[in-house]
Protein backbone atom coordinates (compact mmCIF):
# COMPACT_ATOMS: atom_id res chain seq x y z
CA UNK A 1 0.00 0.00 0.00
CA UNK A 2 1.13 3.29 -0.72
CA UNK A 3 2.07 6.38 2.02
CA UNK A 4 -1.26 8.14 0.42
CA UNK A 5 -3.71 5.09 1.02
CA UNK A 6 -1.66 4.57 4.54
CA UNK A 7 -2.45 8.07 5.73
CA UNK A 8 -6.15 8.21 3.93
CA UNK A 9 -6.84 4.80 6.08
CA UNK A 10 -5.21 6.05 9.38
CA UNK A 11 -7.24 9.12 8.79
CA UNK A 12 -10.65 7.15 8.45
CA UNK A 13 -9.57 5.10 10.91
CA UNK A 14 -9.14 8.21 13.68
CA UNK A 15 -12.29 9.54 12.39
CA UNK A 16 -14.17 5.97 12.91
CA UNK A 17 -12.53 6.19 16.55
CA UNK A 18 -13.55 9.46 17.57
CA UNK A 19 -17.12 8.89 16.16
CA UNK A 20 -17.60 5.64 17.59
CA UNK A 21 -16.07 7.18 21.34
CA UNK A 22 -18.49 10.29 21.07
CA UNK A 23 -21.26 8.01 20.16
CA UNK A 24 -20.62 5.93 23.34
CA UNK A 25 -19.83 8.81 26.20
CA UNK A 26 -23.24 10.29 25.24
CA UNK A 27 -25.33 7.32 25.21
CA UNK A 28 -24.33 6.17 28.43
CA UNK A 29 -24.15 9.39 29.71
CA UNK A 30 -20.21 10.07 31.06
CA UNK A 31 -20.27 13.51 28.86
CA UNK A 32 -22.88 15.97 27.63
CA UNK A 33 -23.10 16.36 23.98
CA UNK A 34 -21.99 20.26 23.90
CA UNK A 35 -18.89 19.09 26.13
CA UNK A 36 -18.20 16.99 22.99
CA UNK A 37 -19.28 18.17 19.81
CA UNK A 38 -16.99 21.53 18.65
CA UNK A 39 -19.95 23.12 16.78
CA UNK A 40 -23.74 22.78 16.55
CA UNK A 41 -24.46 20.75 13.78
CA UNK A 42 -22.10 17.84 15.45
CA UNK A 43 -24.60 18.58 18.72
CA UNK A 44 -27.52 17.66 16.84
CA UNK A 45 -26.10 14.22 15.79
CA UNK A 46 -25.06 13.27 19.49
CA UNK A 47 -28.14 14.87 21.13
CA UNK A 48 -30.64 11.32 19.71
CA UNK A 49 -28.14 9.18 21.68
CA UNK A 50 -28.97 11.10 25.37
CA UNK A 51 -32.75 10.21 24.74
CA UNK A 52 -32.73 6.20 23.68
CA UNK A 53 -34.89 3.42 24.98
CA UNK A 54 -32.95 0.61 27.48
CA UNK A 55 -32.84 -1.39 24.31
CA UNK A 56 -31.07 0.13 21.71
CA UNK A 57 -29.03 2.47 24.30
CA UNK A 58 -27.91 -1.44 24.92
CA UNK A 59 -27.15 -1.92 21.39
CA UNK A 60 -25.94 1.64 21.01
CA UNK A 61 -23.22 0.59 23.33
CA UNK A 62 -22.57 -2.34 22.45
CA UNK A 63 -21.68 -1.26 18.78
CA UNK A 64 -19.60 1.16 19.49
CA UNK A 65 -17.45 -0.68 21.79
CA UNK A 66 -17.03 -3.18 18.97
CA UNK A 67 -16.14 -0.37 16.48
CA UNK A 68 -13.72 1.02 18.80
CA UNK A 69 -12.08 -2.07 18.97
CA UNK A 70 -11.42 -2.86 16.09
CA UNK A 71 -10.47 0.85 15.13
CA UNK A 72 -7.88 -0.09 17.61
CA UNK A 73 -7.25 -2.92 15.66
CA UNK A 74 -6.94 -1.29 12.72
CA UNK A 75 -4.54 1.74 14.07
CA UNK A 76 -2.31 -0.74 15.69
CA UNK A 77 -1.72 -3.04 12.30
CA UNK A 78 -1.09 0.10 10.48
CA UNK A 79 1.15 2.20 12.65
CA UNK A 80 3.77 -1.12 13.76
CA UNK A 81 6.96 -1.10 12.41
CA UNK A 82 7.05 -3.34 8.91
CA UNK A 83 8.94 -6.65 8.77
CA UNK A 84 12.61 -6.24 10.01
CA UNK A 85 15.83 -6.29 7.50
CA UNK A 86 17.86 -8.63 7.78
CA UNK A 87 21.24 -7.13 9.34
CA UNK A 88 24.14 -6.84 6.52
CA UNK A 89 27.53 -6.21 5.74
CA UNK A 90 28.58 -3.19 3.80
CA UNK A 91 31.04 -4.62 0.83
CA UNK A 92 30.68 -1.64 -1.33
CA UNK A 93 29.60 1.93 -1.10
CA UNK A 94 29.56 3.86 -4.35
CA UNK A 95 27.70 6.67 -6.36
CA UNK A 96 25.57 4.14 -7.41
CA UNK A 97 24.29 2.51 -4.25
CA UNK A 98 25.94 0.00 -2.02
CA UNK A 99 26.19 -3.45 -2.37
CA UNK A 100 25.94 -5.87 0.65
CA UNK A 101 25.75 -9.17 1.38
CA UNK A 102 23.41 -10.88 4.28
CA UNK A 103 25.50 -11.54 7.44
CA UNK A 104 23.87 -15.25 7.61
CA UNK A 105 24.92 -15.38 4.04
CA UNK A 106 28.37 -14.39 5.07
CA UNK A 107 27.87 -17.35 8.17
CA UNK A 108 26.72 -19.74 6.25
CA UNK A 109 30.14 -18.91 4.04
CA UNK A 110 32.15 -19.21 6.96
CA UNK A 111 30.45 -22.64 8.06
CA UNK A 112 31.30 -23.52 4.34
CA UNK A 113 34.45 -23.15 4.44
CA UNK A 114 35.08 -24.66 7.93
CA UNK A 115 33.21 -27.72 7.31
CA UNK A 116 36.07 -28.18 3.99
CA UNK A 117 38.85 -28.48 6.91
CA UNK A 118 40.32 -32.38 7.59
CA UNK A 119 39.29 -32.98 11.09
CA UNK A 120 36.41 -30.50 11.42
CA UNK A 121 33.37 -32.72 12.24
CA UNK A 122 30.60 -29.44 12.87
CA UNK A 123 31.09 -25.94 13.07
CA UNK A 124 28.91 -23.02 13.97
CA UNK A 125 30.11 -19.75 12.95
CA UNK A 126 29.07 -16.34 14.04
CA UNK A 127 29.94 -12.54 12.22
CA UNK A 128 30.47 -9.55 13.14
CA UNK A 129 31.57 -6.26 11.50
CA UNK A 130 33.56 -3.59 13.04
CA UNK A 131 35.28 -0.69 11.60
CA UNK A 132 38.91 -2.76 11.59
CA UNK A 133 36.70 -5.28 9.66
CA UNK A 134 35.24 -8.50 9.87
CA UNK A 135 35.13 -10.60 12.68
CA UNK A 136 34.50 -14.47 12.68
CA UNK A 137 33.99 -16.37 15.56
CA UNK A 138 34.03 -20.42 15.00
CA UNK A 139 32.53 -22.81 17.38
CA UNK A 140 33.67 -26.26 15.97
CA UNK A 141 33.90 -29.90 16.96
CA UNK A 142 37.11 -31.38 15.94
CA UNK A 143 38.10 -35.35 15.36
CA UNK A 144 39.64 -36.16 18.12
CA UNK A 145 42.37 -38.23 16.19
CA UNK A 146 43.20 -34.59 14.89
CA UNK A 147 45.77 -32.20 16.40
CA UNK A 148 43.26 -29.38 17.71
CA UNK A 149 46.09 -26.48 17.29
CA UNK A 150 46.74 -27.83 13.54
CA UNK A 151 43.20 -27.58 13.08
CA UNK A 152 42.36 -24.43 14.67
CA UNK A 153 45.37 -23.14 12.75
CA UNK A 154 44.60 -24.16 9.10
CA UNK A 155 40.88 -23.20 9.57
CA UNK A 156 41.86 -19.82 10.75
CA UNK A 157 44.29 -18.87 7.68
CA UNK A 158 41.54 -20.95 5.11
CA UNK A 159 38.35 -18.64 6.82
CA UNK A 160 40.66 -15.15 6.35
CA UNK A 161 41.68 -16.39 2.99
CA UNK A 162 38.32 -17.23 1.63
CA UNK A 163 36.12 -13.97 3.08
CA UNK A 164 38.55 -11.91 2.00
CA UNK A 165 38.53 -13.33 -1.85
CA UNK A 166 34.57 -14.06 -1.67
CA UNK A 167 33.72 -10.30 -0.09
CA UNK A 168 36.68 -8.27 -0.90
CA UNK A 169 36.87 -7.09 3.03
CA UNK A 170 39.81 -7.66 5.52
CA UNK A 171 38.88 -9.90 8.01
CA UNK A 172 40.09 -8.51 11.42
CA UNK A 173 39.95 -11.73 13.67
CA UNK A 174 38.51 -15.49 13.42
CA UNK A 175 38.59 -16.66 16.94
CA UNK A 176 37.97 -20.19 17.16
CA UNK A 177 36.46 -22.01 20.27
CA UNK A 178 36.91 -25.74 19.36
CA UNK A 179 36.22 -28.92 21.23
CA UNK A 180 36.49 -32.80 20.48
CA UNK A 181 32.71 -33.47 21.81
CA UNK A 182 29.81 -32.43 19.58
CA UNK A 183 28.35 -29.19 19.77
CA UNK A 184 25.95 -28.20 22.49
CA UNK A 185 24.49 -25.10 24.06
CA UNK A 186 26.66 -25.46 26.71
CA UNK A 187 29.48 -23.30 26.12
CA UNK A 188 31.58 -24.63 29.34
CA UNK A 189 32.23 -27.72 27.38
CA UNK A 190 34.80 -25.98 24.81
CA UNK A 191 38.11 -25.55 24.74
CA UNK A 192 39.76 -22.33 23.22
CA UNK A 193 42.56 -22.32 21.01
CA UNK A 194 43.62 -19.09 19.22
CA UNK B 1 13.35 13.07 -19.03
CA UNK B 2 12.32 10.73 -22.31
CA UNK B 3 8.83 10.99 -22.61
CA UNK B 4 8.55 7.58 -23.39
CA UNK B 5 10.02 6.60 -20.15
CA UNK B 6 6.38 7.06 -18.84
CA UNK B 7 4.93 4.23 -20.78
CA UNK B 8 7.11 1.49 -19.20
CA UNK B 9 5.97 0.33 -15.63
CA UNK B 10 7.68 -0.28 -12.69
CA UNK B 11 6.53 -3.66 -12.85
CA UNK B 12 7.88 -4.12 -16.75
CA UNK B 13 11.44 -2.73 -15.79
CA UNK B 14 11.19 -4.88 -13.14
CA UNK B 15 10.35 -7.66 -15.69
CA UNK B 16 13.39 -6.75 -17.59
CA UNK B 17 15.75 -6.65 -14.55
CA UNK B 18 14.94 -10.13 -13.12
CA UNK B 19 15.79 -11.55 -16.73
CA UNK B 20 18.68 -9.73 -16.86
CA UNK B 21 20.17 -10.64 -13.70
CA UNK B 22 19.50 -14.44 -14.10
CA UNK B 23 21.45 -14.42 -17.52
CA UNK B 24 24.55 -12.95 -15.40
CA UNK B 25 27.25 -15.87 -15.16
CA UNK B 26 27.98 -16.25 -11.56
CA UNK B 27 23.88 -15.65 -10.34
CA UNK B 28 22.74 -18.72 -9.28
CA UNK B 29 18.73 -16.75 -9.31
CA UNK B 30 17.56 -13.14 -7.69
CA UNK B 31 15.86 -13.84 -4.33
CA UNK B 32 12.69 -12.22 -2.39
CA UNK B 33 15.32 -11.83 0.72
CA UNK B 34 15.23 -13.18 4.24
CA UNK B 35 12.90 -11.41 6.00
CA UNK B 36 10.89 -8.43 4.65
CA UNK B 37 10.15 -9.18 1.05
CA UNK B 38 11.73 -7.27 -1.65
CA UNK B 39 9.85 -6.97 -4.93
CA UNK B 40 8.15 -4.56 -7.04
CA UNK B 41 4.28 -4.58 -7.22
CA UNK B 42 1.75 -3.59 -9.89
CA UNK B 43 -1.86 -4.63 -10.57
CA UNK B 44 -2.42 -7.85 -10.35
CA UNK B 45 1.08 -8.55 -9.99
CA UNK B 46 4.04 -9.20 -8.00
CA UNK B 47 7.62 -9.53 -9.38
CA UNK B 48 9.86 -10.69 -6.12
CA UNK B 49 13.42 -10.25 -5.73
CA UNK B 50 13.55 -6.63 -7.82
CA UNK B 51 12.09 -3.48 -6.31
CA UNK B 52 12.20 -0.72 -8.61
CA UNK B 53 10.47 2.71 -7.76
CA UNK B 54 10.49 5.82 -9.18
CA UNK B 55 11.13 9.56 -8.04
CA UNK B 56 11.94 12.57 -9.77
CA UNK B 57 11.84 11.29 -13.09
CA UNK B 58 15.27 8.63 -11.81
CA UNK B 59 14.82 5.04 -11.17
CA UNK B 60 16.05 3.73 -7.61
CA UNK B 61 16.99 -0.10 -8.33
CA UNK B 62 16.78 -3.03 -5.92
CA UNK B 63 18.10 -6.28 -6.78
CA UNK B 64 18.40 -8.96 -4.19
CA UNK B 65 20.15 -11.88 -5.05
CA UNK B 66 21.76 -15.39 -5.21
CA UNK B 67 25.39 -16.25 -6.21
CA UNK B 68 26.62 -19.33 -7.57
CA UNK B 69 29.63 -20.18 -4.90
CA UNK B 70 32.95 -21.00 -6.85
CA UNK B 71 36.61 -20.54 -5.80
CA UNK B 72 36.74 -17.58 -8.69
CA UNK B 73 34.02 -15.68 -7.10
CA UNK B 74 34.24 -12.39 -5.84
CA UNK B 75 30.87 -10.76 -5.20
CA UNK B 76 32.08 -7.04 -5.85
CA UNK B 77 33.27 -8.34 -9.22
CA UNK B 78 29.66 -9.60 -9.55
CA UNK B 79 28.19 -7.25 -8.31
CA UNK B 80 29.50 -4.97 -10.93
CA UNK B 81 28.43 -7.28 -13.51
CA UNK B 82 24.77 -7.35 -12.37
CA UNK B 83 25.00 -3.75 -12.05
CA UNK B 84 25.87 -3.28 -15.92
CA UNK B 85 22.92 -5.78 -17.00
CA UNK B 86 20.63 -3.99 -15.46
CA UNK B 87 21.86 -0.64 -16.46
CA UNK B 88 21.66 -2.04 -20.35
CA UNK B 89 18.08 -3.90 -19.69
CA UNK B 90 16.74 0.06 -18.38
CA UNK B 91 18.54 1.43 -21.09
CA UNK B 92 17.40 -1.12 -23.90
CA UNK B 93 13.32 -0.41 -22.42
CA UNK B 94 13.84 3.25 -22.71
CA UNK B 95 12.52 3.19 -19.04
CA UNK B 96 14.32 6.42 -18.41
CA UNK B 97 17.49 7.38 -16.17
CA UNK B 98 19.20 5.07 -13.27
CA UNK B 99 20.17 7.16 -10.52
CA UNK B 100 20.71 3.94 -7.68
CA UNK B 101 21.13 0.49 -8.45
CA UNK B 102 21.64 -1.53 -4.72
CA UNK B 103 22.60 -5.08 -5.08
CA UNK B 104 21.78 -7.23 -2.39
CA UNK B 105 24.20 -10.83 -2.15
CA UNK B 106 21.25 -13.28 0.14
CA UNK B 107 23.48 -16.42 0.06
CA UNK B 108 25.85 -18.30 -1.88
CA UNK B 109 24.55 -21.38 -3.76
CA UNK B 110 26.61 -24.17 -4.17
CA UNK B 111 26.20 -25.80 -7.88
CA UNK B 112 24.17 -28.88 -8.16
CA UNK B 113 23.55 -28.63 -4.14
CA UNK B 114 20.73 -27.14 -1.91
CA UNK B 115 21.38 -22.87 -0.93
CA UNK B 116 23.14 -21.89 2.02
Amino acid sequence: MNVFNRLLLILLDLLLLVTAGAVLLTTLGVTQPKQLAPTPWFVDRLVPFTQLDPTTRGWTVGVSIVLLLLGLLLLFFELRPGPRQAPRIMLKQDGLGRVTMARDGVRELADREAGQVAGVMEVRSHVEEDAAGLRILCRLSVDPTRSVPEVTQELQERLKAAVEHHLGRPVAEVRVDAQVAPLVSDRRAGRRAR
Amino acid sequence: MDSDALHVSEVGIARAIVAAVRSVPGVADVSPGRFAEAATYGPGERVRGVAVSRSAGALDIEVHLCALHADSLVLPELAARVRSAVRQSVEALGAGAVRRIDVAFEDLRVEGGMSG
